[in-house]
């Protein structure tokens, strides 16, 4: 499985992943930072309980958990591209047709989507950590700007929120990946995998829970998008942790055993 | 007529051929199988793509797997290399068997249907993913560029080879893990005439090497080229294995006479037929279905008889030839223009 993790990041180390993955992850954490600001700035700033359109006020974001809160937004957009980055991975080897070159050279193909897997996950996770870096670089230099301190975000509370924010957006894009990972698996393609889950996340989603109100509390993107903000007032955070763990884990068992039996005719 | 089977401990045992299956292998001296194969099968659906194939490669040779486009190699390929799993029957590959293919892949090297690589990665970069997937020292990539002539192209993206390009580094890819066991699924495809004769010799000195190489293709005059051993196979069924000499031997040559006259001609056609050899005119040329050894007599009881023959040579019945004889029957017109159509 060594093998295939440090296989695996010869892959990943090539400029369209730095640039395309890592990038665009660094890009919407910053962004999601500027637009919340620009948003408080223009709604919010000159007084207590003033609101922005998104219901975040400069008292939220003074906060000893204002980074978090301001940043909490940006955790669909680098799960998306967790997604997009793992489908990728995993739908090129079916693609280009290298998929029965990495199992002749290493025919355990539970070891082969292990590693692959493995160093997927360490990717997203060096992905979220410059993000997360990046994202509060740029809030530590503009949320001054507005005239809001950020003195609390250092406090033994704020430190504590910092990496709790920290942990479940990694946590979030984490499963983002993986369901990206599964589906190109299962799909055995990188663009198939990319549109079914798009469509699922930004249209599916949306039509079921029109349909039906109790689905935030059992639909995996409103699942992870409760890990990600730490719970909500309608998810809490273990029953958010322990409904997509399970989904995870029975959607990973499952592309296993699939990856394991089928034929290679790619 | 006779057929080579493994028994324990992979050693050798010759026993009679099933009725329906045409050898003419001798005795093998070789005491190993480096493939084997019994009863294999895959279905899709109601289609039998391999259907109950029994063959074996003895270790160090380089066999042909021969056949038309849709026969079966590539599924069969796939099948050695744990890559689809068989619907009945087994696979023994360097002696182990293919349902743990991680005893014997590590051994064997494979150019699989076309060489297939990330397109934006460089030709080094591509190796050097196999090779850290495979624990094979980085070391061996620089030597395997020189010997395939990748050398000084080594460092650009792969989407800027050409398909004679990529199939070079499809087979220093095959070559990496320093294999015993060589699997190459139509080699010379997209090649230039150089590329094709420097891959022949490559070919040649592995096998001088001790490497047991497997080359599928549909080109039977490549295959005749530089195979020793070879396994027929048509409409996923075994029609033939064994040493290519042998078959080429078994099959009925013929002589080809020429002349300063047609009359002549008809004096060495009565010689011809004097020993129950039929002949016929073709283009101002007897074609007398003969033995090489006929040549002698022909010639001496034609001087005798009045008749010069100003050539005299022997024409030796091709592989393609061969292949057609042994397949017609059940392959039928459009099986032949098959074949014809992809060698054209």
């Amino acid at each position: 499985m060594i093998r295939t993790f440090k296989s695996e990041w010869l892959k990943l180390r090539r400029p369209g992943m730095i640039l395309g993955g890592l990038g665009a992850m660094i890009g919407f954490s910053i962004l999601a930072i500027v637009l919340n600001l620009t948003r408080l700035s223009n709604t919010a700033v000159g007084g207590p309980g003033g609101r922005a359109s998104a219901g975040l006020t400069a008292a939220q974001v003074a906060a000893s958990t204002g980074f978090t809160t301001l940043a909490s937004i940006s955790a669909t957009f680098v799960g998306v591209v967790a997604l997009a980055v793992c489908a990728i991975a995993v739908g090129m080897e079916y693609s280009n047709g290298t998929l029965r070159n990495l199992l002749v050279r290493e025919p355990g193909r539970l070891r082969l989507l292990g590693g692959k897997l493995l160093a997927l996950a360490s990717f997203v996770t060096l992905g979220v950590a410059l993000a997360y870096g990046a994202a509060l670089v740029t809030a530590l230099i503009l949320v001054p700007t507005h005239g809001i301190s950020t003195a609390a975000w250092f406090t033994p509370d704020g430190v504590q929120a910092l990496l709790k924010g920290a942990g479940n957006l990694l946590l979030a894009t984490l499963v983002w990946g993986a369901l990206g990972a599964i589906l190109a698996l299962i799909l055995r393609s990188t663009a198939s995998a990319l549109s079914i889950g798009l469509v699922y996340i930004l249209v599916v989603e949306q039509v079921i829970l029109l349909a039906w109100s109790d689905g935030n509390k059992w639909l995996p993107g409103q699942l992870i998008s409760a890990i990600a903000q730490g719970g909500t007032s309608v998810i809490p955070y273990g029953n958010a942790l322990l409904l997509v763990g399970t989904f995870i884990v029975a959607a990973l068992v499952a592309a296993g055993a699939l990856f394991r039996q089928r034929d290679v005719a790619a | 007529m006779s057929v080579i089977t493994q028994s324990e401990g992979a050693e050798t045992i010759i026993e009679p051929a099933p009725s329906d299956l045409p050898t003419y292998a001798p005795a093998l001296q070789t005491p190993k199988l480096a493939i084997h194969t019994r009863q294999l099968t895959k279905t899709y659906g109601p289609r039998n793509a391999v259907n109950g194939v029994n063959f074996e490669v003895p270790v160090g040779v380089v066999a042909g797997f021969v056949g038309p486009n849709g026969a079966g190699k590539t599924t069969t390929i796939r099948m050695l290399l744990a890559l689809i799993k068989p619907t009945a029957g087994s696979v023994e590959v360097l002696g182990v068997p293919s349902s743990d293919p991680s005893d014997y892949l590590p051994r064997v090297g494979a150019l699989i249907e076309g060489p297939a690589f990330y397109p934006t990665m460089s030709a080094r970069r591509n190796l050097e993913i196999l090779a850290a997937l495979g624990g094979v020292d980085k070391r061996r990539i620089d030597p395997l560029l020189v010997q395939v002539g990748l050398q000084g192209r080594e460092r650009d993206a792969v989407k800027t080879y050409s398909l004679g390009m990529r199939q070079r580094l499809g087979i220093a890819a095959a070559l990496l893990p320093n294999p015993a066991l060589l699997i190459l699924d139509e080699p010379t495809n997209g090649l230039d005439p150089a590329g094709i004769q420097e891959i022949r010799q490559l070919i040649r000195q592995l096998r001088d090497q001790g490497v047991t190489i497997l080359i599928s293709s549909h080109l039977l005059a490549e295959v005749e080229q530089i195979a020793d051993w070879i396994i027929l196979l048509n409409q996923g069924e075994v029609v033939y294995q064994g040493w290519m000499d042998a078959l080429l031997e078994s099959r009925q040559g013929a002589l080809i006479a020429s002349a300063a006259s047609e009359d002549e001609l008809r004096i060495a056609a009565a010689v011809a037929s004097s020993h129950q050899y039929e002949s016929t005119l073709e283009n101002g040329r007897l074609r007398i279905l003969a033995p090489a050894d006929f040549a002698r007599a022909l010639n001496k009881e034609s001087m005798a008889a009045g008749a010069v023959l100003t050539e005299l040579t022997v024409d030796r019945t091709s592989l393609e030839e061969t292949f057609f004889s042994l397949t017609e029957p059940a392959t039928g017109a459009s099986g032949v223009a098959q074949l014809n159509g992809a060698h054209a």
